[in-house]
């Protein structure tokens, strides 16, 4: 009757263990077809830190208590997952902010591209308006000048480019307050390769 | 009378040394006043949008140097540089840090400071700094003409 007993204890102490690691991989699969999508997908981090911790912390328990593997098996995984979970979020973390920052770099480099290229078309009008002999524009109203291009950007752009000050101000003056320069571009002019006007004299 | 003979003879040769320094001293002040005052009626030419003024200071080899442009001689610097400018600006204030004036040639170096003018009224004014040399050279008429200008502006500051 002991020996039954001892066998069922093990059992239910076995089927625990196997629970325990696949918790972490099905804990948030609500469906059939996102089992299925989440089995062809990579493992997150955190699921792998938590097999990995379970499966270690697993075999190193039951090594260690040698009074009752199956008790320090559980334990140890239980452990181990928990702790490999914790590396795992922490990885997690640290590549969502890099993705994060290098999403933000490239979105402040479209922002400056566009407005290089609203630059040069502002200096392009103006001098075509000029050798007409007419007064220069304002870049409010030259040919794709300024908002146009970040506006187009701005609705596949975050929330905080936007609401960002560089997405506000008017076209004719940068982010850090000067003048842009109306010849940018043109070889003939003394700061051709200035985006902000130097000439003032 | 023999002794006071005797003193005035050698008191005049430092009498006349004095007349002669003080004559010289009085030269040269007379040549930097001359060139603070050419300075002062260029800048004020450029205040009053006379053209004609500013360009009848030039000299006909003059030469003015901008960042990557170098204009040569009196008719391109006066288009080019006076008559494309001069609607541009206004409030133009120089603080001259550097000048030397003798018999041929005078200079001022310094800094300047100058509103610039919008294009049209929705853009924003601003002001513009920089530094600049004028060389004056004194013609063979006697007349002090600029002979060389070189400005290098600061990015100009929208003005709120």
């Amino acid at each position: 009757m002991k020996t039954i007993s001892r066998i069922y204890t093990q059992k239910t102490s076995v089927l625990a263990l196997l629970v325990a690691l696949l918790f972490s991989s099905i804990a948030e699969a609500q469906t059939l077809q996102e089992l299925q999508a989440r089995a062809r997908r990579p493992w997150s981090p955190q699921a792998k830190g938590a097999a990995i911790g379970t499966g270690a912390g697993a075999a190193a328990g039951a090594i260690i208590n040698k009074r009752n593997r199956v008790v320090g098996g559980v334990v140890g995984g239980v452990v181990g997952g928990a702790a490999g979970y914790a590396i795992g979020k922490r990885v997690d973390n640290k590549r969502k902010a890099a993705a994060a920052l290098a999403a933000r770099r490239a979105e402040e480099e479209r922002i400056a591209a566009a407005r290089r290229e609203d630059v040069l078309a502002y200096g392009e009008a103006n001098r075509t308006m000029r050798s007409a002999g007419k007064k220069a524009p304002s870049l409010g109203t030259a040919a794709g000048v300024g908002t146009a291009a970040i506006a187009a950007g701005a609705v596949a752009a975050p929330a905080y480019v936007a609401a960002s000050p560089a997405a506000a101000q008017p076209a004719y003056v940068t982010d850090m307050g000067y003048l842009l320069n109306p010849t940018y571009g043109d070889q003939s002019t003394a700061y051709p390769e200035s985006e902000v006007r130097r000439k003032s004299w | 009378m023999k002794t006071i003979q005797g003193y005035l003879k050698a008191i005049l040769p430092i009498l006349l040394m004095v007349s002669v320094l003080s004559a010289c001293s009085k030269s040269g002040e007379a040549v930097e006043n001359t060139v603070q005052t050419l300075n002062k009626q260029f800048i004020d030419a450029w205040n009053s949008k006379d053209s004609e003024k500013i360009i009848s200071f030039l000299s006909d080899d003059v030469h003015f140097l901008q960042g990557n442009t170098h204009y040569t001689g009196k008719a391109e610097v006066s288009q080019k540089w006076v008559r494309e400018t001069l609607p541009t600006l206004s409030d133009l204030k120089t603080y001259t840090v550097s000048s030397t004036t003798d018999d041929k040639t005078a200079y001022e170096a310094g800094t300047y400071s100058v509103e610039v003018l919008p294009d049209t009224p929705q853009e924003p004014r601003g002001v513009g700094e920089g530094n600049f040399i004028l060389l004056w050279k004194k013609g063979p008429d006697d007349t002090w003409k600029l002979s060389y200008a070189q400005l290098e502006g600061m990015p100009v500051v929208a003005k709120r």
